[in-house]
């Protein structure tokens, strides 16, 4: 069965994250509840949930002694540039763009410290400072160059392919707000997605971030449920792969009622379905 | 005439789940025999947790000092999530975000434990699924809480080391002992591969012939890659000189 290989140490996965970062990133979500200079643009809310999400990803993997490399990490921005946001550890040359977590762990850019309430086990709370590493920060800035960061990202995935081709196939997720403005990134994502390991072809998926207060159309299996007025939405649609069964489950335990064909893809995401979907898609098969 | 004192006798077997050079099992056990009445315990370590075998080993050791009820169980933990937190703090201070992050998230883990009276009694108290079993002549006696292999799943109910998480309840049961009975202690993954197969098999295991078979399951897939753990106890005749 396809998508089911065990992560472990010596068979990783890859996870690779491609984040519009054009100007349009400048503004806030459609619907947002506040509005004007205190609604934060799409970019804060990008860059916060991303930095989130790695945390995440780096606290699956680790112990007490250390984090274990069961995931490779690549993070490419397109806008003003295309271009990787995760840096090799030094002395490991270009490579593929895709990092050990626990390099990733080892260098955030920085860490921010921030107050969380937490349940004190009594009925109330109680505050605890946390650190929170940065990896990156937002950024908005010209055109959506979309089609050369599915060519980027071919180019890693193929790369790590060669050097993991028993492993369960690299994962890239597109977040985006808009068209791409330099090409049709239909033919791009098929490309992208030709590649595979003995586990299953590179899976691809979607989330475009809303820009009117129409509800998000999460996870469709048919592009019947897409806006028929938005054109990209039936091309970002068919760019997108379908949920392997581990992820079909996760969307199930997140309350998603699945069939075969569900795409990996949402439309009009809010913050929340932004954060919702990325959890589904980043929970491959079980880690040894 | 007073009772007569039986002799037990028992076998910690563990196998983990990487049986190599960098082996490190998140299982842990312990038993008390003196004095009366005698104890034993199991606790798995969850392994998306950190700090999660010293969790297990503090459970363990603590419980086997507890009279084995869900009422003395919940009594304890406030101060076995001290020990673990006091454990586990100065080796946090100064680690790197990831490690001070998990350790505050805190451990959990799965305990079962088992408590022999002179008298011919036992209770046994559980949270999770770690397997209880009595064994008399060629049959299984008891199969606690479950006796149905499928019904092992990746979300047992946990003990945390965190006092802010919440505790799922500790489910009791009792029974009856004579001489000759055997009882098995099995962390979930031994206990699901035991139903699968033959409780009775354990009766025969030492270190090496545990091993040998733990490895073979794992290999034709009857068992789970996960760290295997069980404690075997054999009541002998009594001991005492009066009652033969």
């Amino acid at each position: 069965m396809p998508y089911s290989a065990e992560i472990s140490r010596e068979h990783p996965t890859a996870f690779l994250f491609l984040l519009d970062q054009s100007a349009s990133m400048q503004d806030a979500f459609g619907g947002a509840e506040q509005t004007g200079d205190a609604a934060p643009s799409k970019a804060r809310v990008l860059a916060d949930t991303v930095n989130d999400l790695l945390q995440n990803l780096v606290l699956r993997c680790a112990k007490e002694e250390g984090v274990r490399d069961y995931f490779h990490v690549g993070v490419i921005g397109y806008g003003e540039r295309v271009q990787r946001l995760i840096e090799p550890a030094d002395g490991q040359g270009p490579g593929t763009g895709l990092v050990p977590i626990s390099h990733l762990a080892d260098r955030p850019r920085r860490m921010e410290e921030r107050v969380q309430e937490v349940s004190d086990g009594d009925g109330g709370t109680t505050e605890q400072r946390v650190k929170r590493p940065i990896w990156f920060d937002p950024q908005a800035k010209n055109g959506t160059p979309m089609c050369q960061a599915l060519d980027l990202a071919a180019q890693s995935v193929r790369r790590w392919i060669d050097e993991h081709p028993r492993s369960f196939p690299p994962v890239v997720v597109n977040v985006t707000d808009g068209e791409a403005t330099d090409g049709d990134p239909l033919r791009y994502a098929q490309q992208l997605r030709e590649f595979a390991t003995d586990d299953g072809e590179v899976l691809l998926f979607n989330v475009h971030l809303s820009e009117s207060e129409a509800t998000p159309v999460e996870l469709p299996s048919s592009s019947d449920e897409l806006p028929t007025d938005a054109e990209y939405a039936e091309t970002l649609f068919q760019m997108t792969s379908r949920l392997p069964f581990s992820m079909r489950s996760a969307a199930e335990q997140e309350g998603y009622s699945v069939t075969l064909d569900t795409r990996g893809f949402v439309f009009n995401a809010d913050p929340s379905a932004l954060v919702t979907f990325l959890e589904i898609g980043t929970r491959p098969s079980n880690l040894r | 005439m007073p009772p007569a004192t039986p002799t037990v006798t028992y076998r910690h077997l563990s196998v983990p789940k990487h049986d190599g050079d960098e082996a490190v099992s998140e299982d842990a056990a312990a038993v008390r025999t003196d004095p009366w009445p005698l104890r034993a315990a199991v606790a798995d370590g969850a392994t998306e947790s950190a700090f999660a075998a010293r969790w297990a080993t503090v459970l363990v050791r603590g419980m086997v000092d507890q009279a084995v009820t869900p009422e003395a169980l919940a009594a304890a933990l406030p101060d076995w999530q001290a020990q673990w937190r006091d454990a586990v703090a100065a080796r946090a201070q100064d680690a790197p975000w990831y490690v001070q992050a998990k350790a505050a998230d805190g451990a959990f883990a799965t305990l079962l434990a088992l408590e022999l009276s002179r008298e011919g009694r036992w209770r046994a108290v559980t949270v999770g699924d770690g397997g209880l079993f009595q064994l008399r002549d060629d049959r299984v006696r008891v199969a606690w809480p479950t006796a149905d292999p499928e019904a092992f799943t990746n979300r047992p109910a946990l003990l945390p080391s965190r006092p802010s998480r919440p505790v799922s309840e500790p489910e009791p049961t009792t029974g009856a002992w004579r001489p000759h009975d055997v009882f098995l202690l099995a962390t979930d993954a031994v206990a699901a591969w035991l139903l699968r197969t033959d409780p009775l098999r354990a009766r025969d295991w030492t270190a090496d012939t545990f091993r040998t078979a733990v490895q073979a399951a794992r290999a034709e897939g009857t068992l789970r890659a996960d760290d295997a753990t069980v404690l075997i106890l054999e009541i002998e005749e009594t001991s005492d000189g009066e009652a033969a």
